[in-house]
């Protein structure tokens, strides 16, 4: 009986049953999707951030310590896979004798390693001349000394005689900041900066050495272990692998105390990362899942619209003696049936398109999201097919089927003023967020747990619900009170029918503000994703310039500055403005921090500077302060807190003068600076080039920006061409940007979820505009026939179709487009987070949404020129198929 | 200038049915001109709907010809010249009563004001309580009656009604047989109604009969 009942509708309600199964196998594949690209983002990101890391944990054992025991101790507290000795020696100064005299500098460090370190641990090391088969001078101190690959040069080691060493290359050492670091305290918790001068060497060679310094003097001799764990163990998500990151190193700390310390860099690196991958998740489910909602809604619509023949068939059913039991049985075949149809659509539709989407089809998280969305399509088809259905069967009467249209009391959400509220409260959290700075995401560094204000998200979700019944309430209001504007429009479709076609439109206001209302959301849906994905994408490109400095950047040091052949630069094919920018460092009390010397008038020729990076929020006023005031300064918000500042005070920074010593020199505090160009996060401090110059008497500027107006690979390329000459010069294109940023949020190429998105979009706004419209014109071709047997003519009958579809379609722009564009505009806003710096305006994607309109604009068309067509069909025939 | 409003010429009606052809309708030939009063009497599936259809010109024979010779193109008979009564429910659901009864007129275009030429329509055929209902909220027979008064509404040459008063009791339908005659007599109309009533039959001057899809237009006597 049930397989009847089965055929039966497939045969005489295919057209709703398809659309039905069609949207639960959007809601599926979207969900599918949306789950699967959460994780395997957070995978990425996890391994983007890890990537980066020169030494997972630097362990320094305290003097007299057990090396065997120590190393036992890594190796049980965490799945440590490489474990290199590494021993760190201070010496009083190196020393170095060429033909022009002996060049002598201040104290710094020599340490041994064995003779694999820098295969295993090889980020950072660049080797700028000669090899790794002996002792590597740093750049810095190789400059200091004069020494080139193959010198000997002299170690002074407290309380031994002078030692020699013969260099074999020249290494620049990237992540000094790590290696030197101060062990046991929190990575980058007391940053200092590196020694200027340091050789590294092989280990024998260094336990000769200073094995006899450590017996004199233990305290200028330290032996780390430097281990790399094993990142297949770690866990997908940056959170759970900072948490198993952190235990485990506190495990260690546990099993060693007193014997040894930890510097936990991967932990720190991790801490970095999650906050991003909250707002990563936060970022896609608040993208998505008014998708997964509309396709949801959308299901409910399209079943929703054979209501009314469904209530007939029952009743007629109920008539002929089925029982409630044998209805509910009926309907809980269809349900099945069209969940686990649609379903299987829907996880067919995510293998075929996962590759369109850039995600992997048998990728992590795949299978568990199949199955998380199947049993969501299930549920829907339960919500759309079932629950309508058993409501029908235990109610319906022939009478009660029939009476669809005179029910035009106001909905209980109408009379509490729902949309309305929604609006207001979307409104205050909205202002609550704001109030509370837009921190969505808290992940304090240092502290394992973190938290997401997902109320804030409460107030697009309320603007959308709000804007949504709002849509409903004020197209039953033109199409109830105020129907009497509608009369031109209708006498334009209608002709003499203008009247029965008001009032036709008037009696299905609640069914015609409901098709609105979806077409709405749809196109709204279509609008604050792309809007949002187009400001996001762009402010991408603010933050690779921001990291990198500008289209090309070339840096070199205070010794070998970049701008000494910026002539050169500018006269590359396709560079349109190259500017020199000083990058020193300065000490405010003890806290080093990187200086940026700028032209203030001129800087902007080479990279933009937007209000931003200010805290007065005006670029035009803080760089005007610089012009006008030679010795300003601006610091950064920290520094401001740190040292009680006020505008216009002075404060004394210590400076590197061209003697090699640091001598406090006097500037005024003129305003906070948040970013700039290759600045890092923390504090830093941006004033005038000429000042600084003046002051040190270096008028060295280290860094050349450059803004291009060709391929940038290219010039990228010319430039080392001619910084070649330049000892450890840097040239660097925002291509390579994305890379530093590393884990950083706006560096997820959401290129992948955005065309997912907007896929999704479009095929939303049409089933909400053209497959709502059709499957709701077809349900009534009765009524249509009759209008024909009246003898309203084919311009009439057409006329009674456009005008519906006209008010659909022009309402869902109308309402979708001012509600997508205040969606957006809230989601920027309180995702601020993500942004770096925030976007001062919002982008526009104007060639997907006017393609995405006229894709909705046609596909509506086709509906209706097809309802037309079938309307046309002879009245006694569609009577007669209708009877 | 030719009277003859209807011109039915050996037409047939069939209709495929799976492998095979259901003829409803069998070289059927008649003629109805102005002031005609015709009752079509036979028995459920006789082929009474399928001629009134074809003379409606809302449907096509399969042989033969159906021409209107003083009315005009099958495009242009409805609403004004023919007015049409189905034998089910054939009211527009999302117009009330009075609006579905004025929507002939708004569909010829006819100048004036709809609404109150329906109310007063309502008023002679004692229909005016129900003019500002929806169809599913008045009972059959309403529903057939209100489409009775619709297909009035433009005075057209021809009236066809197919079982006008199938959902009303004897007294109702007598009742609304004399009202329909006396609007045909003012208006000079045609009249053609499909019944089983053999009572109302009686009442108009001629009385067809179908068997079997085969038309008979010689009157016959009716026995009670």
């Amino acid at each position: 009986m049930i397989i009847v009942w089965l055929v039966g509708l497939f045969r005489t309600r295919m057209g709703r049953l398809a659309g039905t199964i069609a949207g639960i196998a959007l809601a599926v594949a979207l969900l599918c999707d949306l789950g699967t690209f959460i994780q395997q983002s957070s995978s990425s990101m996890t391994m983007r951030a890890i990537a980066s890391v020169p030494v997972d944990w630097q362990v320094e054992l305290v003097p007299g310590a057990d090396l065997a025991s120590v190393s036992a101790a890594i190796d049980a507290a965490g799945t440590s896979t490489l474990l290199e000795q590494v021993g760190y020696a201070s010496v009083d100064s190196f020393e170095f004798t060429t033909a022009d005299g002996t060049q002598t500098t201040g104290a710094g460090k020599v340490i041994g390693i064995g003779p694999d370190y820098i295969t295993h641990f090889p980020a950072g090391f660049r080797m700028l001349a000669g090899d790794a088969s002996g002792a590597l001078l740093l750049q810095q101190t190789a400059a200091n000394l004069h020494a080139v690959p193959g010198d000997a040069i002299m170690v002074h080691r407290p309380g031994l005689p002078a030692a020699t060493i013969t260099i074999t290359g020249i290494v620049d050492l990237k992540t000094a900041d790590t290696v030197f670091q101060a062990i046991g305290v929190p990575a980058g918790a007391a940053p200092q900066a590196p020694p200027d001068n340091a050789v590294i060497m092989p280990g024998d060679a260094w336990h000769v050495l200073f094995d006899p310094q450590a017996s004199l003097r233990p305290q200028d001799v330290r032996t780390q272990l430097h281990a790399s764990i094993d990142h297949a163990h770690l866990p997908a998500d940056p959170n759970d692998a900072y948490r198993f990151v952190t235990q485990a190193g506190h495990n260690l700390e546990l099993r060693v105390a007193g014997s040894a310390l930890l510097t936990n860099n991967l932990a720190a690196q991790l801490d970095a990362a999650r906050g991003d991958a909250l707002y990563a998740r936060v970022l896609f489910l608040f993208l998505g899942a008014p998708g997964v909602i509309l396709a949801g809604l959308l299901t409910t619509a399209i079943a929703g619209a054979g209501a009314e023949r469904r209530k007939r068939d029952l009743s007629l059913l109920r008539l002929r003696g089925a029982s409630r039991a044998m209805l509910t049985a009926f309907s809980a075949a269809e349900t099945a049936t069209v969940g686990l149809l649609g379903g299987a659509l829907g996880i067919a539709l995510t293998l075929v398109t996962a590759p369109l989407f850039g995600q992997s089809i048998l990728g992590e998280g795949r299978l568990a999201w199949s199955v998380i969305a199947l049993v969501a399509g299930l549920a829907l088809a339960g919500l759309a097919v079932m629950v309508p259905a058993w409501q029908s069967a235990r109610s319906v009467s022939v009478v009660a089927a029939r009476q669809t249209i005179g029910a035009q009391t106001a909905s209980l959400w109408e009379r509490i003023n729902l949309d309305l509220l929604c609006l207001v409260l979307a409104a205050l959290v909205f202002a609550q967020t704001a109030a509370s700075g837009y921190q969505v995401v808290l992940a304090t560094e240092g502290v394992t747990a973190v938290s997401v204000d997902y109320t804030a998200f409460l107030a697009p979700v309320l603007l959308w619900i709000g804007s949504g019944l709002l849509t409903v309430r004020l197209t039953r209001l033109l199409l109830g009170p105020g129907r009497k504007l509608l009369n031109a429009p209708a006498t334009s479709l209608g002709g003499s029918a203008a009247p029965a076609l008001v009032a036709s439109l008037f009696r299905q206001r609640r069914r015609l503000s409901v098709g609105v209302a979806f077409a709405a959301l749809a196109i709204a849906f279509a609008v604050s994703t792309a809007v949002f994905n187009t400001t996001y994408q762009g402010q991408s490109r603010v933050d690779a310039l921001l990291t990198n400095g500008a289209d090309v950047t070339v840096t070199g040091t205070t010794a070998a500055p970049a701008a000494s052949i910026i002539a050169q630069l500018r006269a590359i094919d396709g560079v349109a403005a190259a500017e020199p920018m000083q990058h020193r460092f300065a000490y405010v009390g003890t806290d080093l921090q990187d200086l940026y010397g700028i032209d203030p008038a001129a800087i902007r020729n080479a990279t933009p500077i937007v209000n931003a990076y200010f805290g007065n929020g005006d670029a035009n006023a803080a760089l005007g302060l610089l012009s006008s005031t030679e010795n300003a300064a601006l610091v950064s918000d920290e520094t401001v807190t740190d040292f009680q500042l006020t505008l216009g005070d002075t404060i004394n920074l210590r400076l590197q003068s061209a003697d090699g010593a640091y001598h406090p020199v006097p500037f005024v505090f003129a305003g906070v600076i948040r970013e700039f160009p290759t600045a890092p996060r923390d504090s830093f401090i941006v004033a005038n080039a000429a000042y600084v110059a003046k002051v040190t008497g270096v008028d060295a500027s280290e860094t050349v920006l450059m803004r291009t107006s060709g391929d940038a690979t290219a010039i990228k390329a010319a430039a080392m061409v001619l910084a070649r000459d330049l000892p450890s010069i840097q040239v660097n294109s925002l291509s390579d940007a994305s890379h530093i940023i590393g884990s950083s949020l706006t560096a997820v190429d959401l290129s992948g979820l955005t065309r997912l998105e907007l896929s999704f979009a479009i095929i939303l706004g049409i089933g909400a505009t053209a497959l709502i419209l059709s499957l709701g014109l077809a349900d009534r071709r009765r009524s249509f026939a009759i209008l024909s047997a009246v003898g309203a003519s084919r311009r009439q009958m057409a006329g009674f179709i456009l005008a519906e579809g006209g008010l659909v379609i022009t309402g869902g722009m109308v309402f979708g487009a001012v509600t997508g564009w205040l969606v957006a505009q809230i989601l920027v806003i309180v995702l601020q987070g993500v942004f770096d710096p925030p976007p001062e305006a919002m982008s526009a994607p104007w060639p997907y949404l006017a393609i995405t309109a006229a894709l909705i604009i046609a596909a509506t068309l086709l509906a209706l020129i097809n309802a037309i067509r079938d309307a046309a069909i002879d009245p006694v025939r569609r009577l007669r198929e209708l009877q | 200038m030719t009277d003859i409003l209807v011109d039915v010429a050996r037409a047939g009606r069939a209709f495929a049915n799976g492998g095979t052809n259901t003829i409803a309708l069998d070289s059927a030939t008649c003629r109805v001109r102005p002031r005609d009063r015709i009752a079509l009497v036979g028995q459920s599936g006789s082929g009474k709907s399928t001629l009134l259809h074809l003379m409606a010109g809302l449907d096509r024979p399969t042989s033969g010809t159906v021409t209107w010779p003083a009315l005009g193109q099958p495009e242009t008979l409805r609403p004004t010249h023919v007015g049409v009564v189905f034998q089910s429910q054939s009211l527009v659901r999302w117009l009330d009563v009075a609006e579905n009864v004025a929507l002939p007129l708004q569909l010829a275009g006819t100048a004036g004001d709809a609404r109150q030429w329906a109310m007063d329509a309502l008023e002679r055929f004692g229909l005016q309580h129900i003019a500002n209902k929806l169809p599913e909220e008045i009972s059959g027979g309403q529903a057939q009656r209100v489409s009775l008064v619709r297909a009035t509404m433009t005075n057209p040459d021809l009236l066809l009604a197919d079982e006008p008063t199938g959902q009303v009791d004897h007294a109702t339908a007598g009742l609304l047989m004399d009202m329909l005659l006396q609007w045909a007599d003012q208006t000079r109309s045609a009249v053609v109604i499909a019944t089983h009533d053999l009572a109302i039959a009686r009442r108009f001057g001629q009385v067809w009969h179908m068997r079997g899809g085969i038309l008979s237009t010689e009157t016959e006597s009716i026995s009670a």
